[in-house]
């Protein structure tokens, strides 16, 4: 027992010293860290405190944005309502074939003059198709017109300016143009008259989309 | 029990050891009154020893030896055996012992006092290092599981912790900044819409123009048309720009190291693709009369179609609203048709992206043939090559005239046939013509028939029938007007030299 009395008495200081050194140890590791966890702990107080912030500005801004859209959407849709409405008559959803014949038929009518021809012979539509990857789908169609040369420009010009959205004309072009100039003179025209062959297509929106 | 005597002796000495208070004094001077001698007796002899008295063995004292350690044996077992070892070892021992004890005896009683205090003070240091340890570890631990609470996402033991609450707020902030995307995204797809109108407008009234029938007051109503949507355009173009060029991400604190912006990016655009659907729908289901409204279905289908459009955002970017107000103005002061050319193209890709009909109108549009401007350059040219083209003297003195128009299979090529009558017997030459002028023509390239035929007598005229397939010149400008380099020209002469010199 003496012996043993003998060593603690040794070893008081030494152990001291021990407790000491691990607890500056463990105030060291624990100060790096804390300063750490700190320093990242404030970085997320002070993320979060901006972003608070942030988010009442950005709500405004997203409430003024908002107003800012009805507005432009409502104005929108009131000034292009009767756009919207001509869409419908130039690029319709349907094919319309027959809207579109009495359309034809009209225009060639209000040309057609004593001294200046022109008639529609001959319409015959297809079936509307829609190829594949397209936007549209097309109507092909095909008439036979006789007409003056001045007629026939006229007609072309139409053709080439259809899909107006201020006439409301259907959207329409010609791929291939037939000629067969008649025997008939027209006297009144003071030239001869054309028997003209038009392959033709009329647009109309693709609804498989 | 210890096998042979050695081991006997071993136990002994230890006992001896560790007796607690040192050397003590035989309280007998027989073997018998000391226990420790009774126990080497009784070893020495193989009989068990039975000892009464607490062990208390020590030296005892003897006046005839310097020591002071006597020990008695009994004679006859001695004898057996190795008695010299066994005094040898127990003299040993005795002497360890003595040294063992302070050389001045055992300390005195004030000196014994001072250092129980000193070992009590030394103690109370322990003890309070120990408390300063223990207190220092639990305040570690402590803050550990503060900053692991506070930091530790998956960690919500003691409630939301700071790491969540971020959390919570980056994704509120967020989800605000989709309603701004959403609002900017639809307003965008509004001004495109409006932008496709204008535009659409502005080629149609411009188109107008050329008419040659039309009158002055209806043409100068159409430029005053015009101008307006010139003016607009560029106004519509600023607006999509600054409702797509807005960053749709909000700036948020990064949680993870693994968020890396790109992720972040592609979750506000599915989320802002959700928000614009789920909107869309709601709208849709909303309809109390059933008739759902297509042209706004349309507009949020096409404002989700829009997320993400980079080709769109950079095209939209990329347009100057001052270049393109100053393009518009200069292609309405003459009408050319190289500037109109050169604005669909630049426009097109932004009418093109918007996907609306009237987009599509336009894309329609610009892709038709002019057959009014085909057929009146092909007669242009054509009265260059036959004098009295187009007079109605075709029967009574032969020339050109045609008789179809119309496009090749890949819409590229146009294909333009006719027939030429001669008298004089030169049809393959006229038409030959015909092919040299439609190449040198600003309007047209690559003219191509490679078959003559002709039938008929000089009486009725001779009559050919022709087909030739031509393109059309980009913006009006033939590619032999267009400039070529210095190393073309030195190489076009050098091959004109060697022909030469053939």
């Amino acid at each position: 027992m003496q012996v043993k009395t003998i060593i603690k008495k040794k070893n008081y200081p030494r152990t001291i010293r021990s407790y000491f050194v691990g607890t500056m140890v463990i105030i060291v590791v624990a100060a790096v860290y804390g300063v750490m966890q700190f320093t990242k702990l404030a970085e997320i107080q002070d993320a979060m405190a901006a972003e608070q912030e942030q988010m009442g500005t950005l709500t405004l801004k997203a409430d003024k944005l908002a107003a800012t859209y009805k507005t432009i959407q409502s104005s929108y849709e009131t000034e292009f309502s009767k756009t919207n409405n001509a869409i419908q008559d130039i690029f319709p959803t349907e094919d319309d074939y027959t809207n579109l014949t009495i359309k034809l038929e009209k225009i060639i009518n209000d040309m057609n003059l004593a001294s200046n021809p022109i008639v529609m012979n001959n319409l015959s539509f297809g079936r509307a198709r829609t190829d594949t990857g397209s936007d549209y789908s097309v109507l092909p169609f095909q008439t036979t017109i006789s007409t003056t040369q001045d007629n026939f420009d006229k007609f072309l010009r139409y053709v080439n300016s259809s899909g107006d959205l201020a006439t409301g004309s259907r959207l329409m072009d010609i791929r291939s143009i037939s000629i067969n100039f008649s025997q008939n003179l027209n006297a009144a025209a003071g030239g001869e008259m054309l028997d003209v062959n038009l392959n033709m297509n009329a647009y109309l929106q693709n609804n498989t989309k | 029990m210890p096998e042979n005597k050695d081991e006997k002796i071993k136990v002994i000495s230890l006992l001896e050891l560790d007796a607690p208070d040192g050397p003590q004094q035989a309280t007998a001077p027989t073997s018998s009154a000391n226990p420790a001698n009774r126990i080497v007796q009784g070893v020495l002899s193989g009989q068990p020893v039975k000892t009464a008295a607490p062990m208390n063995i020590g030296p005892a004292t003897n006046p005839s030896s310097p020591s002071g350690a006597a020990v008695t044996f009994s004679t006859g077992s001695m004898k057996n055996m190795g008695t010299s070892k066994l005094l040898d070892t127990l003299v040993a021992q005795k002497d360890l012992a003595a040294r063992a004890r302070p050389i001045l005896g055992n300390a005195p009683i004030l000196q014994k006092a001072l250092e129980q205090e000193k070992e009590y003070t030394l103690k109370k240091k322990l003890r309070m290092s120990q408390i300063v340890l223990l207190g220092v570890f639990f305040a570690a631990a402590g803050m550990s599981l503060f900053f692991y609470s506070e930091l530790t996402p998956t960690f919500n033991l003691l409630g939301t912790n700071s790491i969540d609450r971020l959390a919570e707020v980056n994704v509120k902030l967020q989800a605000i900044q989709t309603r701004i995307n959403k609002s900017n995204y639809l307003t965008a797809q509004i001004e495109l819409n409006k932008f496709s109108l204008l535009y659409d407008q502005f080629l149609d009234e411009t188109a107008k123009m050329a008419d040659p029938t039309l009158s002055s007051a209806a043409k100068k109503q159409l430029m005053t048309d015009a101008q307006s949507a010139a003016e607009a355009m560029p106004a519509a173009i600023k607006n999509i720009r600054d409702a797509l060029s807005t960053d749709i991400v909000a700036p948020t604190y990064k949680i993870s190291p693994d968020t890396t912006d790109e992720l972040i990016q592609q979750q506000a655009v599915t989320d802002l693709k959700a928000s614009l659907t789920e909107e869309r729908n709601k709208n849709a289901g909303s309809s109390t009369t059933g008739v759902v409204n297509n042209e706004e279905m349309r507009l949020y289908d096409n404002a989700i179609k829009l997320v993400g459009n980079n080709k769109l955002v950079s095209t939209v970017k990329g347009i100057s609203a001052d270049s393109l107000k100053s393009d518009l103005e200069s292609y309405l002061a003459d009408l050319s048709d190289a500037k109109r050319k050169a604005l669909q193209t630049k426009l097109s890709s932004i009418l093109t992206s918007t996907k609306s009909n009237l987009a599509i109108i336009g894309k329609i549009k610009n892709s038709r043939m002019d057959w009014g401007t085909v057929k009146k350059n092909i007669e242009t040219v054509t009265a260059g090559v036959d004098s009295n083209f187009g007079k109605g003297l075709y029967d009574t003195f032969g020339g050109i005239r045609y008789n179809g128009y119309q496009m090749d299979s890949t819409g590229e090529r146009i294909v333009i046939s006719g027939n030429v009558k001669t008298f004089d017997n030169r049809n393959f030459t006229m038409m030959s013509n015909l092919i040299k002028a439609i190449e040198q023509s600003p309007y047209f390239k690559n003219p191509e028939m490679r078959s003559f035929a002709k039938g008929g007598d000089s009486d009725k005229g001779f009559t050919s029938s022709f087909s030739i397939s031509l393109n059309m010149e980009q913006n009006g400008l033939s590619e032999k007007d267009k400039k070529i380099s210095l190393v073309k020209q030195i190489l076009a002469q050098k091959t004109k030299q060697k022909r030469q010199t053939k």
